[in-house]
């Protein structure tokens, strides 16, 4: 466990999936060299296949005993959905390169070249339910650094760390050798392979934002502001008050064993309707299917926050309910740049510090190694410390304990 | 002119011994010209290869399962400036993609950087600590690479020594070309060939198979063997070292101690009901390890500790001692168990 943990709060009652938190992810780090198919944050619509499909289905995490579970590794086409491919040329330019024109039919329409098979949010708003109880929910997703990774457990060359001040988990792109154990282990598949430099890579909380007192770009951008950042032991921060004060903030699948430090508030919905077309008292979303998400205690968050929302209604005071309007945009991140400078403990990496601000994607982008012409020491981390990492870490990718240093 | 013409072989100094019977020395011919990095070059065809079990790796995760041996087939040559050596073994279905879930077949070379009389091998199992090798590692895509180790988890790229590989596939067949100038590029991890001083320099081997999502330590290795440069001084003290001499022990009565001493608490092997996994799997431990090893690994289990895997105390964060117990048998129940352990390949 380190230090200290970030984490973040996402309120699903105010996720419209407009997916700019997954653009500005995107646009950010995900946008070109071997991360094109990569969503290092998606949305997608719950109940429903997700992305990649069937993530849940597809292993990993810890079993009860603290043993790394068998994972699957996603297929391209079939689980992520590869990048459409479109006919330009033919669409655009029907008549280029000397080609006839296309008798009757007109133009071809703009289309993927290949028929595709899936993508992430392949089967958008689709939910589930008849109507008029249909029903479905957004569910942003993103990596959990969690406090106990399964892909830091399954790595056999401890190329996983998790940070002490913050609790970020990283790849060390020098110490990766793409052997993609990670991405089979992580229960919630967000760990991706760069077929392209030959290593995995990952959502990285946007560390060189936080070092400078920012927001992660996702949280940043969300225009429904479902999204808080603090530290989970910072009592006057807003995460702090949701997941432990409040206690309405709820892991995603805790049951996987990997503790994981991104929390949800469950969404309310309206109620059902009977055969007569009358209203019951059976909320629209089954409880059934949030617990099965978010662990048993769904039905008590749902009734706190039935309750502070009726208190608002009549105009009467809820703290809870301020923090979850986020009337300030600014009081929804409690974050501090200057923890980061602090000498002692807190300092960021080294490898932090030199890529902070938009260097950071030289670093993601550096050639891959032996082709460097850099000479890596035998050990990158320091011997002592690879020694006692090895020894504390009670884990062996395979048949033993699975707790992380 | 022909490659073959160009090629003059000399006298072959040592027969190449079976694998299963130890002393595993690999020829290296000398050639006058450049040896060939081509794969399919008919010069290879015409020299006798030496054959080496290639045995899964069961020992650490993340390990496979014991399906048997693959046999590689080894030839070398040498000249003034390069050394070459060819690997072929059999793979009904190539991978040469390396992509999301997708490993590429591969081949790799592992040398002692420091080697030579009176100095022991690097733990087989990658080097282990202050023991470091040198890798060469070939991949199906065609990406090669100069890497250093010194234990399970410290493979790091160096930059290259000037190895350069080329594999082709045919008919089922994996053949695939090292090449090193015989003076490597400046680097610290290098292993130093240099025939004139010392004409024996121990080898091991390494084989993954794309098919079966082999990568890691998922692979199949050898056991050091030796190359031995056939125009070159030979340092009889050394060579000796490195052959392999057949232990003087009753394999039978060691199989009846392996349960009688306890071993077969901890460890898996065939014949033993239980498979714990307390110690390393010892499937295949005669193939891959030496008998001296062995003996070394039962009498002070300390002595070379597979890092990081748990087979080894730790107290205040430090790692003491082995989990396992030196051995407090006599010699001979000693060789007998040896002799038992050389039986599993």
């Amino acid at each position: 466990m380190s230090k200290r943990q970030l984490a973040m709060v996402m309120d699903l009652n105010k996720c419209i999936g407009c997916q700019t938190c997954t653009t500005a992810c995107k646009t950010q780090w995900t946008n070109r060299n071997g991360r094109e198919y990569m969503y290092w944050n998606n949305v997608e619509t719950a109940p429903g296949q997700g992305y990649p499909r069937k993530w849940e289905e597809s292993g990993g995490g810890f079993d009860a005993a603290g043993n790394l579970k068998p994972g699957r590794i996603p297929d391209l086409q079939e689980d992520y959905g590869a990048p459409f491919e479109l006919n330009y040329e033919n669409a655009l330019n029907p008549r280029g390169n000397g080609a006839p024109p296309s008798g009757d039919r007109a133009q071809p329409h703009l289309s993927p070249v290949t028929p595709p098979k899936n993508g992430p949010n392949w089967d958008e708003d689709q939910g589930e339910g008849e109507y008029p109880n249909s029903y479905y929910f957004y569910l942003p997703r993103m990596c959990n650094h969690c406090t106990n990774p399964s892909c830091l457990a399954a790595c056999p060359r401890q190329a996983i760390y998790k940070r002490e001040q913050d609790g970020i988990v990283l790849i060390d792109q020098e110490r990766c050798r793409g052997y993609q154990h990670c991405v089979a282990a992580c229960p919630y598949k967000k760990i991706y392979y760069n077929p392209v430099f030959k290593r995995s890579e990952k959502c990285i909380f946007c560390y060189p934002r936080i070092e400078q007192g920012l927001p992660p770009a996702c949280a940043n951008q969300c225009v429904g502001r479902i999204r808080f950042v603090s530290f989970l032991d910072d009592k006057e921060g807003p995460v702090y008050k949701l997941v432990t004060k409040w206690k309405v903030a709820l892991p995603l699948h805790a049951e996987m064993g990997t503790q994981p430090n991104v929390y949800y508030v469950p969404p309310l919905s309206p109620p059902k309707y009977d055969a007569q077309g009358r209203l019951t008292k059976e909320r629209r979303i089954p409880d059934e299917y949030q617990i099965r998400l978010f662990g048993p205690e769904v039905p008590r968050v749902l009734k706190v926050l039935e309750q502070e929302r009726d208190k608002k209604r009549k105009g009467e005071k809820s703290e809870l309910m301020d923090i979850l309007i986020a009337y300030r945009h600014a009081e929804m991140f409690k974050l501090d740049a200057a923890y980061y400078q602090k000498p002692g403990g807190a300092k960021p990496s080294a490898k932090a510090a030199a890529s902070s601000g938009c260097g950071l994607s030289d670093a993601l982008d550096s050639a891959p190694p032996g082709r460097s012409g850099r000479v890596i020491p035998i050990v990158s981390l320091k011997k002592e410390t690879l020694e006692d990492k090895l020894n504390n870490l009670e884990v062996a990718a395979g048949n033993s304990p699975g707790r992380a240093v | 002119m022909s490659a073959l013409k160009r090629i003059r072989r000399l006298v072959l100094l040592a027969a190449l011994a079976p694998a299963s019977a130890g002393a595993d020395f690999i020829a290296a011919h000398h050639v006058v010209a450049e040896p060939p990095l081509d794969p399919l070059d008919a010069a290879w065809a015409k020299l006798a290869p030496g054959s080496v079990a290639l045995y899964p790796q069961v020992g650490v995760a993340p390990a496979g399962r014991p399906s048997g041996v693959l046999t590689v087939k080894v030839r070398a040559f040498y000249g003034a400036e390069t050394l070459a050596l060819h690997l072929e073994w059999r793979d009904p279905k190539p991978v040469q993609n390396r992509a999301i879930g997708e490993f590429a077949d591969g081949a790799a070379v592992q040398w002692p950087v420091h080697y030579g009389s009176g100095k022991a091998l690097p733990y087989l199992g990658m080097g282990h600590a202050g023991s470091p090798v040198a890798i060469w590692l070939w991949r199906a895509d065609g990406s090669v690479e100069t890497l250093a180790a010194e234990g399970f988890g410290t493979l790091t790229a160096q930059a290259g020594d000037g190895v350069k590989a080329q594999g082709a596939w045919k008919d089922g067949v994996w053949r695939v070309v090292f090449t090193r100038p015989m003076i490597a590029a400046p680097g610290d991890l290098r292993v130093p060939l240099e025939p004139a001083a010392q004409g024996v320099v121990p080898v091991a081997f390494a084989v993954w198979n794309g098919e079966a999502q082999e990568r890691d330590g998922l692979k199949r290795l050898s056991g050091w063997h030796a190359l031995r440069f056939e125009e070159a001084k030979i340092d009889d003290a050394y060579a000796k070292e490195l052959a392999e001499t057949a232990v003087a022990g009753d394999a039978k009565a060691g199989q009846r101690l392996m349960a009688e001493k306890g071993c077969a608490g901890c460890h898996a092997f065939p014949g033993n009901p239980a498979r714990p996994s307390v110690g390393p799997d010892l499937t295949y431990a005669g193939g891959i390890h030496s008998a001296q090893y062995l003996r070394e690994s039962i009498r002070e289990p300390s002595r070379v500790v597979v890092p990081g895997k748990r087979y080894a105390n730790v107290q205040d964060g430090k790692r003491t001692a082995s989990l396992m117990p030196p051995f407090a048998g006599s010699d001979q129940e000693l060789r007998d168990i040896v002799a038992f352990l050389k039986t599993l390949r």
